[in-house]
C-alpha cells in the first residue's frame, strides 16, 4: 500500500523546485517559465519522496500511467493523450512514453534559442531521444500560420527556415512514413506548415492506439477547405452553380464516396455506395480522372452504383436526402457509352470533370471554369458542342442551329441559345435528348414525353416505356404550344395544339400516332417514297434538316446528316418548301412553293402530268379524291397557274384540321344541314380540308365552308378566292366516283366510327 | 428528438413524482445561479410551460441490451462500467471506440455498438444506452440493440466532457459529469436540462476535478481529485440532490489527508459503502460512509491477473459478492470474486 504524504510532498516539493532553478537550462536566464508550471503544481500531485514508487519518485511506477491519470481520457485536463507507439505492421518496433517528448515542468528552450511550446523537448536541451534517427534538437516555437503565427518550427516545417535541419517536433522522429519523409529525397509536402495534431491527436482510436490516427472529431471541412498539395481545396467546389449534396456539405457527406481506410496515403480511394465496405469494389485513382482515360473508366461503376435504381443501398447518399437520378437504367446501351466514353473527362472524352462542384450545369467540364457571356448563356448547348461540332461526332448539330434567323414568328431552328430564349421559351439539348440513354436507333430514349391524351410517358412516370418522338414534341408543342409565343404577327405563322391534331379520334390528321383516316386507293397510289395509307410517320419526316430532302419518303430514306428538328433552312424547320402565302396572283403560283407535300404525295399523281403531258383525268394518270365538275383533276386546277392556290389554301394546318378557325364544315347527313364553326365533327371524313386564312367567305357566311353530303358524297365549297364565288354548286362541287366512274376513286367511306 | 421519444413524452404521467422535482429544480436553479463560477445550464421549459419543469417520467421497462448481432471486437482502453438487468457488463472503450456488452463469468466480449468518437461514461435506463461521448461532447442514446436514437447535450456551454454519468432510474433523471466545466449536470432521460449539481471553486462544497458518479438514496457521490495548490485534495463528495454537501470522504482518519489522489469511478453498496478506484496506484478502495476510513482495499498495481494498471470504475455483481473494475491500462476488465464482501 503506497500512501502520498501531504507534508513530505510539500517539504520535496520544495527540494525540486530548488533543484530546478539550480539546473536552470541554459538560455533559460531571465525567464519567468522556469519553474513548475500551474496545471502540475504542486510536486505533491507527482511525487513522493518517500512512498513514490516510481523513478525520479513519481507517484506511479510507470509514467505514462501517472500521466494519464489526468490526461487519459477519462482524467480531469482537457488535454487528452495516450502512450505513442508504432502502428499495427509498423517497421519500427516503439513505445514512446509521454517524457520522451515532454518536460513536465517547463517549456525547455530549443538549440536555436527559442522556448518550445507545449513542454516540448528534455529539460535541458529540448532534444528528443527518436526510434530510428538517434537524439535531435527540437524546435517547435509555432503552430503555423494557420494558427495565426509564422510559419516556421511546427510540427513538422521541412526545413522552410533552411537552417539543413528538418527540426519540427513530430519530423525528428517521422521520418519514413507514408506521407512525411524527414528526408530531402522524401516526400514532405503533406500539410507542411501546418499542425499534426490538428488531424493526429494524441488520443489514438481503434486497434491502433498512439498517433497517426485521425481525430474523429475532426471534419473534412476542417483540412480540405484549403489546399493539401497535392490535393486541391474541394470544399469550396461544392459552392459552385452545380454541385453534390444540396446544402452544407457534412463529413459524412464526403464519406458517402471517400473510403477514409487509407486516407493521405497519397491516392484517391472511392468506396461503393452499395457496398461501402468492401475493398474489392473500392475505385482507386492513380492519376486525374480527367486527363487520365483509364481512371477515368474506373469511375463509371463508382457512379453509378448511386445512380442506379436502388441510389445508395436503398437510400439517398447525401444528408439532403436526395435521390440521384437513376442513370444506370440505359446507361448499358447508350451511344456514348458504346462509344467508349466515361462519366468523367475533360468534355471531349467524358462529360463530368467532378463530382463535387462545376461552374456549369450538371457538373459539367471543366468545372473550374465558368462560362462566359454569351458562351455562359449557350452554356449546355456549348458544351455538347464540343463533340457535335462535326469532331469527334461525325454530325454538325452546332451547324443545324446556326441555320436562319429566328424571329418572333419565323423558327429555322429550335432555339437553344439562350439569346433567342425569352418570355420562358425554353429549349435545351437535353429537353429532347437524354445523354446518358440516348441511342442511334431512338434519340429520344430516356426522355419524358406527353401522350395524345396529355398524360405524361417515359422514365420515373406512371406510363415509363420509351416515349415516341412526337410525344416529345408535344411536350412543348402539346397543351402548352401557346405558352408565351406571339402568334399570327405576321398573319401567316398560326400554330396550333398539336395534341389535338394528332388526335387519334379527330376528323382528319397526318399519321404520326395512327395510320390516317383516308385509305382510298387514289391515296394509296398517291404517296410515294415507300409510304402506303397504314404507314405511319414522325413529326421529323416532314421538320428536319432541309438536306434531307434529296430523298422521297420518310426523312431517313435520305442519306443527308444531320438528321433530327435541329434546324433548317426552311422555316418552320422543314425539310423542303411549304409556302405559307395561300394565294397568288394567277399564273404564278410554283410547285416549287410546295415540294415538302410532294416528298411523300406523288405531284404527277395530283397533277396528272404523264410523260411530259399536263394531263388533268383519269387517263393522263391523274389520281386523286378532288376530282369533278367540268375540270376532272381538281388539284391540278387549283395548284396549275389557273388557279394560284397552294396545298395550304385548303390544308391550311397540314398537321390535323381540329383546329381550323377559318372553315365551317356543313354536313349532309339524311337530314338538314348542320354547320359546324369551330372543327370538324368526329365521325365524318373531312380530307384535312381547313381553309388559309386568305380564304374568304361568301356573303351570308361568317367563314368559308367546306360542304359534305355523305348520301350522294357531293362535296362543294361556298367561299371566295381570289376574287372567284364559289357557291357551292355547279363547278364548285366535285363528286369523284361520279364523275369519273372508276372503282378505287375515292372509294373510302365519308364516315368512320370514332 | 426523434418521433418515438415526442410520443413517449407525450404518455408522461401528469402527477407521480413532479413534485420532488420541482422542489429538486427550484432549489437547484437557486443554488446554479448563486453558486455557480459558470452560468447555469439552460433550463428547458417543461410541457406544462413552467420553466425547468420537464413533466414526470413515465417508467420505461429496463430490457436486457442485446448488442450481439452488431458487432463484435475487443476491449483496448475500458473506461466506464455498468451491470445489465441479467448481470452482464456493458463497458465502453475509448480507444475501441465500442460499448461493449461483457459476459461476467468469462469477461468475454459479446457484442457491441459503435460510438461515432469517444465513448466514456455508460448507463441504463429502460431500453435505453446512454454513451458520454467525448469528441462530439454529447450523451448520445441508443436503443437497447444499438440503433442510435438522440442525443443531448449538446452546443456551447453544455456537456464539455461527460466523464460519468448516474441514472436515478425511479425518476428518469440522467446526471453527468462534465470534467471540463466541473460541475454535474442533471438531465432528464429525455435530454431536458434540469439543474446542476455544485461547481468550480474553492471551498468543501465545490468541485475541482471531478471525474466519477454514483447515486444511492438519493444522494449523489462524485469522486474529486481536488487541487493541492489550493488546500483541497482528493474526496469523494457526497451532496444531496439539491447541492447541498453531506460528507466528503477522504480515506484518512483525521479527515485532512487523502488516501487516495486519482480516485475515478466509484459505486455504492447497500450498506452505503463506497468502492472506489484509485487510477494512480491501481487499486480499489472501500471507505466507510460514516467515518470515511478504508475498511479495505482490492488490487494492487502491475499487469498480471489480479493486478490494475489505470482502474477507472467499479461495479458490484447484482448476484454475488463479486466486484468487476476497467482495468484500463491492461486492457481488459478485471473480476475480484468476493471482492465485494466487506469485513
Amino acid at each position: 500500500m503506497r500512501r502520498l504524504a501531504p507534508l513530505s510532498a510539500v517539504v520535496f516539493s520544495l527540494v525540486l523546485v530548488l533543484a530546478a532553478v539550480v539546473s536552470r537550462p541554459r538560455g533559460a536566464e531571465g525567464s519567468a517559465a522556469v519553474l513548475l508550471l500551474a496545471a502540475h503544481d504542486p510536486c505533491g500531485n507527482c511525487h513522493s519522496m518517500h512512498t513514490a514508487p516510481g523513478q525520479t519518485l513519481t507517484n506511479d511506477a510507470v509514467v505514462e500511467d501517472l500521466c494519464l491519470t489526468c490526461h487519459g481520457p477519462a482524467g480531469p485536463s482537457p488535454k487528452k493523450a495516450e502512450v505513442h507507439q508504432h502502428k499495427t505492421g509498423s517497421t519500427y518496433d516503439f513505445a514512446m512514453t509521454c517524457t520522451a517528448c515532454h518536460n513536465p515542468h517547463n517549456h525547455p528552450t530549443n538549440w536555436l534559442g527559442g522556448t518550445n511550446l507545449r513542454l516540448v523537448g528534455d529539460e535541458r536541451s529540448a532534444k528528443i531521444t527518436t526510434p530510428n534517427s538517434g537524439v535531435r534538437d527540437v524546435v517547435f516555437e509555432s503552430r503555423g500560420a494557420d494558427s495565426g503565427g509564422a510559419a516556421l518550427h511546427s510540427y513538422a516545417d521541412a526545413d522552410q527556415d533552411a537552417n539543413g535541419v528538418y527540426d519540427g517536433v513530430c519530423e525528428v522522429c517521422h521520418t519514413l512514413t507514408g506521407v512525411h519523409q524527414n528526408s530531402s529525397a522524401g516526400y514532405h509536402r503533406h500539410q507542411r506548415g501546418n499542425s499534426c495534431l490538428t488531424c493526429h491527436p494524441h488520443v489514438g482510436q481503434g486497434g491502433n492506439v498512439g498517433a497517426f490516427l485521425v481525430d474523429p472529431t475532426l471534419e473534412c471541412a476542417d483540412c480540405h477547405n484549403r489546399p493539401l498539395d497535392p490535393r486541391r481545396a474541394v470544399i469550396s467546389e461544392f459552392a459552385r452553380r452545380s454541385h453534390h449534396v444540396q446544402g452544407p456539405v457534412a463529413s459524412a457527406d464526403c464519406r458517402a464516396c471517400h473510403i477514409q481506410t487509407r486516407h493521405s496515403k497519397g491516392t484517391v480511394r472511392l468506396a461503393n455506395a452499395d457496398d461501402p465496405t468492401n475493398e474489392t469494389l473500392v475505385v482507386e485513382l492513380t492519376g486525374d480522372p480527367v486527363a487520365a482515360p483509364a481512371d477515368a473508366a474506373k469511375l463509371t461503376p463508382f457512379c453509378l452504383a448511386c445512380h442506379d435504381a436502388n441510389a445508395a443501398n436503398g437510400a439517398p447518399p447525401f444528408s439532403d436526402g436526395v435521390t440521384p437520378p437513376n442513370i444506370d437504367a440505359g446507361w448499358a446501351e447508350a451511344s456514348h457509352k458504346t462509344v467508349g466514353y466515361s462519366c468523367f473527362g475533360d468534355g471531349a472524352s467524358g462529360c463530368h470533370a467532378t463530382a463535387h462542384g462545376s461552374d456549369k450545369q450538371n457538373l459539367l467540364a471543366p468545372h473550374g471554369v465558368s462560362p462566359t457571356p454569351p458562351a455562359n448563356a449557350e452554356e449546355e448547348e456549348g458544351f455538347c458542342y464540343t463533340c457535335h461540332d462535326g469532331a469527334p461526332a461525325s454530325t454538325n448539330i452546332q451547324g443545324e442551329f446556326q441555320k436562319g434567323a429566328n424571329t418572333a414568328v419565323r423558327t429555322f431552328h429550335h432555339q437553344v441559345r439562350d439569346t433567342e430564349q425569352s418570355g420562358g421559351r425554353v429549349v435545351e439539348c437535353t429537353s429532347c435528348h437524354n445523354p446518358h440513354q440516348a441511342t442511334n436507333a431512338n434519340k429520344v430514349r430516356g426522355v419524358r414525353g406527353t401522350d395524345l391524351r396529355g398524360n405524361p410517358v417515359g422514365p420515373g412516370t406512371g406510363n415509363p416505356r420509351d416515349a415516341l418522338e412526337y410525344e416529345v414534341c408535344l411536350n412543348c408543342h402539346g397543351d402548352t404550344y401557346l405558352a408565351n409565343r406571339d402568334i399570327n404577327a405576321d398573319g401567316f405563322n398560326d400554330t396550333s395544339n398539336k395534341r389535338r391534331d394528332f388526335n387519334d379520334s379527330a376528323s382528319a390528321y397526318h399519321a404520326v400516332q395512327q395510320a390516317g383516316r383516308n385509305r382510298s386507293g387514289a391515296i394509296q397510289a398517291a404517296l410515294v417514297g415507300g409510304l402506303d395509307t397504314l404507314s405511319v410517320i414522325k413529326c421529323s419526316d416532314c421538320h428536319n434538316n432541309e438536306q434531307t430532302r434529296n430523298a422521297l419518303g420518310r426523312a431517313s430514306n435520305s442519306a443527308a446528316s444531320p438528321k433530327g428538328p435541329h434546324g433548317s433552312i426552311l422555316y418552320p424547320i422543314l425539310r423542303d418548301t411549304s409556302d405559307l402565302r395561300a394565294i397568288q396572283p394567277a399564273g404564278q403560283a410554283r410547285s416549287g412553293q410546295f415540294r415538302l407535300c410532294f416528298l411523300c404525295h406523288d405531284k404527277d399523281k395530283l397533277k396528272g402530268e404523264k410523260d411530259g403531258n399536263v394531263g388533268r383525268d383519269f387517263a393522263a394518270g391523274a389520281r386523286t379524291n378532288f376530282y369533278g365538275g367540268s375540270k376532272d383533276n381538281l388539284h391540278w386546277f387549283h395548284l396549275s397557274d389557273f388557279a394560284g392556290a397552294t396545298c395550304r389554301s385548303c390544308h391550311y394546318n397540314t398537321h390535323g384540321n381540329q383546329s381550323a378557325s377559318n372553315t365551317i364544315y356543313r354536313i349532309i347527313d339524311g337530314g338538314p344541314p348542320t354547320d359546324y364553326a369551330t372543327g370538324p365533327p368526329i365521325g365524318y371524313k373531312t380530307r384535312m380540308v381547313n381553309f388559309s386564312p386568305s380564304v374568304q367567305a361568301r356573303t351570308g357566311f361568317t367563314k368559308p365552308v367546306f360542304r359534305i353530303d355523305v348520301g350522294t358524297r357531293n362535296r362543294g365549297c361556298l367561299l371566295v378566292c381570289h376574287g372567284t364565288d364559289h357557291d357551292g354548286t355547279g363547278d364548285f362541287t366535285y363528286n369523284p366516283q361520279a364523275r369519273h366512274g372508276q372503282p378505287g376513286m375515292d372509294n373510302d367511306p365519308l364516315k368512320y366510327t370514332p | 428528438m426523434t418521433q418515438t421519444e415526442s410520443a413517449a413524452r407525450k404518455r408522461r404521467s401528469p402527477r407521480g413524482a413532479r413534485w420532488l422535482l420541482q422542489g429538486l429544480v427550484g432549489v437547484g436553479l437557486v443554488l446554479a445561479s448563486a453558486c455557480l463560477d459558470e452560468p447555469a445550464a439552460p433550463v428547458k421549459p417543461g410541457d406544462d410551460g413552467n420553466p425547468g419543469v420537464p413533466g414526470d417520467i413515465e417508467p420505461e421497462p429496463s430490457v436486457e441490451p442485446d448488442l450481439s448481432h452488431v458487432i463484435g471486437g475487443k476491449l483496448i482502453l475500458p473506461i466506464r462500467l455498468t451491470p445489465t438487468p441479467a448481470g452482464r457488463l456493458v463497458v465502453s472503450d475509448f480507444y475501441a471506440r465500442r460499448v461493449f456488452l461483457v459476459d461476467p463469468p468469462t469477461l468475454r466480449v459479446l457484442g457491441g455498438l459503435v460510438v461515432q468518437g469517444g465513448p466514456l461514461a455508460v448507463g441504463l435506463w429502460g431500453r435505453r444506452i446512454f454513451v458520454g461521448n467525448a469528441a462530439t461532447r454529447t450523451v448520445d442514446v441508443y436503443d437497447h440493440r444499438g440503433a442510435y436514437l438522440y442525443s443531448f447535450g449538446g452546443g456551447p456551454g453544455a456537456v464539455g466532457d461527460p466523464t460519468d454519468l448516474a441514472i436515478d432510474a425511479a425518476r428518469g433523471l440522467v446526471f453527468v459529469v462534465d470534467g471540463r466545466s466541473r460541475v454535474v449536470k442533471v438531465f432528464t432521460v429525455y435530454g431536458d436540462p434540469v439543474f446542476q449539481i455544485s461547481g468550480p471553486g474553492q471551498g468543501a462544497a465545490r468541485l475541482q476535478r471531478p471525474t466519477g458518479i454514483a447515486l444511492h438514496a438519493d444522494q449523489v457521490f462524485v469522486s474529486d481529485y481536488g487541487d493541492l495548490r489550493t488546500g483541497d485534495p482528493a474526496r469523494i463528495k457526497v451532496f444531496e440532490y439539491d447541492g447541498k454537501l453531506v460528507t466528503s470522504l477522504s480515506g484518512g482518519n483525521d479527515g485532512s489527508k487523502a488516501r487516495f489522489a486519482r480516485p475515478q469511478g466509484l459505486t455504492v453498496d447497500a450498506q452505503r459503502r463506497v468502492f472506489v478506484t484509485e487510477a494512480m496506484s491501481g487499486e480499489v478502495i472501500v471507505l466507510d460512509p460514516a467515518t470515511g476510513a478504508v475498511i479495505k482495499t482490492i488490487g494492487t498495481w502491475g499487469s498480471d491477473p489480479g493486478q490494475l494498471r489505470l482502474p477507472l470504475d467499479v461495479t458490484l455483481s447484482p448476484r454475488s459478492d463479486a466486484i468487476f473494475v476497467t482495468n484500463s491500462r491492461n486492457g481488459r476488465v478485471e473480476l475480484f470474486a468476493g471482492g465485494g464482501a466487506v469485513p
